[in-house]
């Protein structure tokens, strides 16, 4: 449960209440702070309500009340120019892909860090070049995201999520179709855990949630409404 | 209140009057509430582009790729149009004016219709066909595919990287490509005319007859015009690409209402120019 004013908390959700479907008015209350260096296990239900727990998490959907926090700050409070410098340490899979399309891939992946760090370029594709070979790609792809496959893709996507060094890592689904992820994610996200940011891996799939090997710390359903503990 | 909850009128449970009423209505304010938006993004872009932060790297780097696709890209498509446009009204000017003995004339006359009125209007159809129309498909992909909330989500602000870079580019080169147009015109119809005898006018001589009609004014009307022009139909492609689109429809049914407002807005901007300058 969260608790009021926690500091040490890098996420919290305050008693917030999310809008899940405006249509039917269905509603969540989140009631959590993750600490640094912890792997939540989340079934959201749906992927409608997995990308909206997850723009929740951004603080692009505002709770209905109560409060989200990311690194102490509200992001109901935060200038709009605040929140984005904000966002820009969240790293993120989508289930949709996200990919712009006018864009190459390595663009697409370097995008986040280079709209929001000054950092040398070089070091950069760098990084993202060793992130590829951990998601056993040769390197980043080049070309459009139209020229690449599903599976190339899906990689580059963790890439893309685990670049810079954020200090929450949403991953919505990231093994679809791509079972031979599970390892080399969930030793990025030990890594990731290792140096104090928070992995929020969110799925629906009865095959990983039984995982051993994945270290959650916590696995929480959402189901009516509410945040349930396995 | 107390009693049952309101339910707002579903348009298939009204009286013929009623829905006639309810569409007559809901199109009268759609108009304004768009004029309104739009407005407001206008200001938005103009005050983020006189923002430093703005210009990241990755905003930079987009304006450069807008450029060259809108001004780079349309040099071809525009140098054609000037080169029959010029041959086809500078020559005729000069072969005109010079029968009827008053050749000194073809300055004020070219710089009245080429300059001020055909030259703008042109630029802005072959900017509004060749890029316009690439942005809206681009731009209404990227609102159907939910790569706007992944922008948004990463905090890459769509108004930094979509829309600055475009309506800025869009400015920019519409004024540019204004300028190669009336140079290739000028050049192309002076070479036209003398090479099919209908004048002995050099191009020095075109050129001080031009420059020497053309005042403060006309030189501030064709920046201005060729800015706003580019500016405002940069800003109703952007909004127009990136608005849900009808439906359940593709991006696709999005273009011809965007190419028409764009048409229009161009005529407006134009007509508002010259009539003030």
């Amino acid at each position: 449960m969260a608790t009021p004013g926690n500091v040490t908390a890098t996420l919290t959700f305050d008693d917030a209440v999310v809008t899940l479907d405006a249509a039917v008015r269905a509603t969540a209350r989140l009631d959590l702070a993750l600490e640094p260096g912890e792997l939540v296990l989340l079934d959201p239900g749906s992927p409608a309500h997995a990308a909206t727990v997850a723009d929740a998490c951004c603080g692009l959907v505002p709770p209905a009340r109560g409060a989200v926090r990311f690194l102490g700050h509200d992001w109901s409070a935060l200038a709009p120019d605040a929140a984005n410098a904000l966002r820009g340490r969240i790293g993120q899979t989508f289930a949709h892909g996200g990919w712009i399309e006018h864009l190459p891939v390595i663009d697409n992946v370097l995008l986040q860090q280079r709209h929001h760090h000054r950092g040398d370029d070089a070091r950069l594709r760098a990084e993202a070049m060793r992130l590829a070979g951990h998601f056993g790609l040769p390197g980043v792809p080049l070309g459009y995201p139209r020229e690449h496959s599903p599976s190339d893709l899906r990689r580059s996507a963790c890439v893309r999520a685990f670049l810079g060094q954020p200090a929450v890592v949403l991953l919505d689904e990231p093994l679809a179709g791509e079972p031979g992820l599970l390892e080399p994610l969930v030793n990025a996200a030990l890594a990731t855990l290792a140096r104090g940011a928070v992995v929020i891996w969110m799925t629906a799939s009865r095959r990983i949630w039984r995982d051993a090997s994945l270290p959650a710390d916590r696995r929480l359903h959402l189901a009516g409404g509410t945040l349930v503990s396995d | 209140m107390s009693g049952a909850p309101h339910r707002p009128l579903a348009v298939d449970d009204a009286s013929l009057p009623r829905r006639f009423l309810v569409a007559t209505g809901d199109r009268v304010l759609r108009t304004p509430v768009a004029i309104v938006r739009g407005a407001a993004v206008a200001v938005a872009v103009l005050h983020q582009a006189l923002r430093p932060v703005s210009w990241r790297r990755t905003v930079r780097a987009e304006l450069l790729r807008q450029c060259l696709h809108t001004g780079v890209g349309g040099l071809a498509a525009t140098a054609i149009a000037a080169l029959l446009i010029g041959l086809a009204m500078v020559s005729q000017a000069l072969y005109w004016l010079e029968l009827a003995g008053q050749p000194e004339l073809v300055g004020q006359i070219l710089v009245l219709v080429l300059v001020r009125e055909i030259a703008p209007l042109v630029v802005a159809f072959i900017v509004i066909g060749r890029t316009g129309s690439v942005m809206v498909i681009e731009l209404g992909r990227m609102e159907a595919g939910g790569q706007l909330r992944a922008l948004d989500a990463q905090g890459v602000d769509p108004l930094l990287y979509l829309i600055l870079p475009r309506v800025l580019a869009m400015a920019v080169s519409t004024f540019c490509l204004t300028v190669a147009f009336l140079a290739v015109a000028f050049v192309a119809g002076n070479l036209g005319s003398l090479i099919a005898g209908f004048s002995d006018m050099g191009p020095t001589e075109l050129a001080d007859l031009v420059l020497g009609a053309m005042g403060p004014a006309e030189f501030a009307l064709v920046a201005i015009k060729s800015l706003g022009i580019g500016f405002l139909v940069g800003l109703v492609v952007c909004l127009g690409g990136l608005a849900p689109a009808p439906g359940v429809l593709g991006p696709e049914r999005k273009l011809p209402r965007v190419f028409v407002l764009a048409v229009l807005t161009t005529f407006l901007v134009s007509a508002m120019v010259s009539a003030v300058l």
